[in-house]
């Protein structure tokens, strides 16, 4: 599952910038799928969330130039363009159908049985991080990361002080990474 | 800090989050720079979050692919199109308002071609009647003109002091008969030629006046003038006129054995 690496961050960068599509098709292979659970946990509705994520790759090939690795890594700069267009998605769509945004947990939720019976075998096992994750680092998480809160948001969200959503912050995304190396070397 | 105080604060989690300062930033960046170990934690770090969010990814590899195929044909195409792709179709006012719009259009085009084709034809009929009134005025000019003639002949003609001297016809035209008008206060002569025709093209009619038993060129007749009367050379005095033919242009001394009209004043 993991991304076989044929390009370092900068290199996979500088190809990108020098517009080489072959570095694009990487970019591709490697990180639409991750994008597309960034937006459809903002956008629960696969078929908007597919649209979105054809919009998302349009949108980083003819945006890269304006790209600047000393303001972050690739990823982050790609994480916040995809869940800020499907952020914005859900606010066009708000006048008309506000009944039908579902928070966070509840996209989560609802996407988690609709992988298991879906897409199983894409997951390699990776699912079970769902499981193991503890229920109160994934809150945190996913309001971070697939939100977009700052931790100050999501200390006054959760109403837990600030230093304890950064610890909480680190503890989970060191789960992952422990989840991560377990189900990739099993 | 060392290497191990920036593991520990979590700043290089946020930093893959996004959610770290400039200042931040640049510190990520010089520690890496200064560890090159915090590059593959970072690597991990983001790794985790790649494979956290592919865990909540329900996109099939067939649906994947068809949206990079999408994604690809759209970058190769320009852009314009490309904007204009992302706009929805589906909407059924969307779609009016392009039949609409079209619908308009073609009507604006067809009037355009009869109004511009009206046009035309206007701008014709006005310079046809431009050309009209143009000949129209100069015919009046020279309507104007003939009558200011004929109103100065009229005066001359019942002028008190106007002689008006009845030429006869002798030899050739022995039937006819020519009029000469005289003022002697203005000094005026005008010659009638009353129908007079010559058939030798290589002639012409001349005018004499004769002064003291001298004849005095006072002109050629001009047989093609559409006047009636044809003014000749200024005289003070005379006791007789007299036309002689003569080679055209006319001569220095008349020929007297051509003379066909005399009359006494």
């Amino acid at each position: 599952m993991a991304p076989k690496q044929t390009y370092t961050h900068n290199e996979l960068v500088d190809q990108l910038q020098k517009k080489d599509q072959g570095a694009f098709s990487y970019l591709y292979d490697n990180y639409s799928k991750a994008l597309f659970g960034v937006v459809f946990a903002v956008v629960p509705n696969q078929e908007d969330a597919e649209d979105l994520l054809q919009i998302v790759f349009v949108k980083i090939w003819k945006n890269i130039s304006m790209y600047d690795s000393s303001k972050g890594r690739l990823y982050t700069w790609m994480l916040n363009l995809a869940r800020n267009l499907a952020i914005d998605h859900t606010r066009g769509k708000q006048q008309k159908m506000k009944s039908k945004i579902q928070s966070v947990s509840d996209s989560v939720y609802a996407l988690k049985d609709h992988t298991s019976e879906n897409t199983a075998s894409d997951f390699l096992g990776l699912s079970n991080i769902l499981n193991e994750l503890k229920k109160d680092h994934k809150e945190i998480i996913d309001l971070i990361y697939f939100k977009g809160f700052t931790h100050e948001q999501a200390s006054k969200e959760l109403n837990m002080p600030l230093g304890t959503v950064k610890t909480k912050v680190r503890q989970a995304i060191n789960s992952l990474k422990e989840l991560t190396k377990k189900e990739i070397f099993n | 800090m060392s290497k191990n105080n920036i593991i520990e604060s979590g700043i290089l989690e946020r930093y893959i989050l996004g959610t770290t300062s400039s200042e931040e930033n640049s510190l990520v960046q010089q520690k890496c720079k200064e560890f090159p170990e915090l590059n593959q934690e970072l690597e991990a770090i983001e790794m985790a979050l790649v494979n956290y969010a592919e865990t909540s990814s329900p996109l099939q590899k067939q649906s994947s692919d068809k949206i990079k195929e999408k994604v690809f044909s759209e970058i190769n195409t320009n852009s314009t199109i490309t904007s204009a792709k992302v706009i929805p179709l589906n909407s059924l006012y969307y779609r009016m308002g392009i039949a609409a719009s079209a619908l308009l259009l073609i009507t604006s085009m067809v009037y355009n071609m009869f109004t511009r084709d009206e046009l035309r034809v206007s701008k014709q009929e006005l310079a046809k009647m431009q050309a009209n009134e143009a000949e129209m005025n100069e015919a009046m000019l020279a309507q104007k003109n003939e009558a200011t003639a004929l109103n100065e002949k009229m005066l001359m003609l019942t002028d008190p002091s106007t002689k008006n001297i009845t030429l006869n016809g002798m030899n050739s035209l022995a039937d006819k008969k020519a009029m000469v008008h005289f003022n002697p206060s203005t000094k005026e002569v005008y010659f009638n030629a009353r129908g007079l025709q010559l058939a030798d093209a290589s002639k012409q009619y001349q005018l004499w006046a004769i002064v003291d038993g001298k004849p005095i060129d006072m002109g050629m007749i001009d047989l093609n003038t559409k006047a009636i009367f044809q003014k000749m050379k200024a005289l003070e005095n005379a006791q007789a006129f007299a036309v002689t033919i003569e080679k055209k242009g006319g001569s220095f001394n008349p020929t007297m054995n051509t003379m066909c009209l005399l009359g006494d004043v």
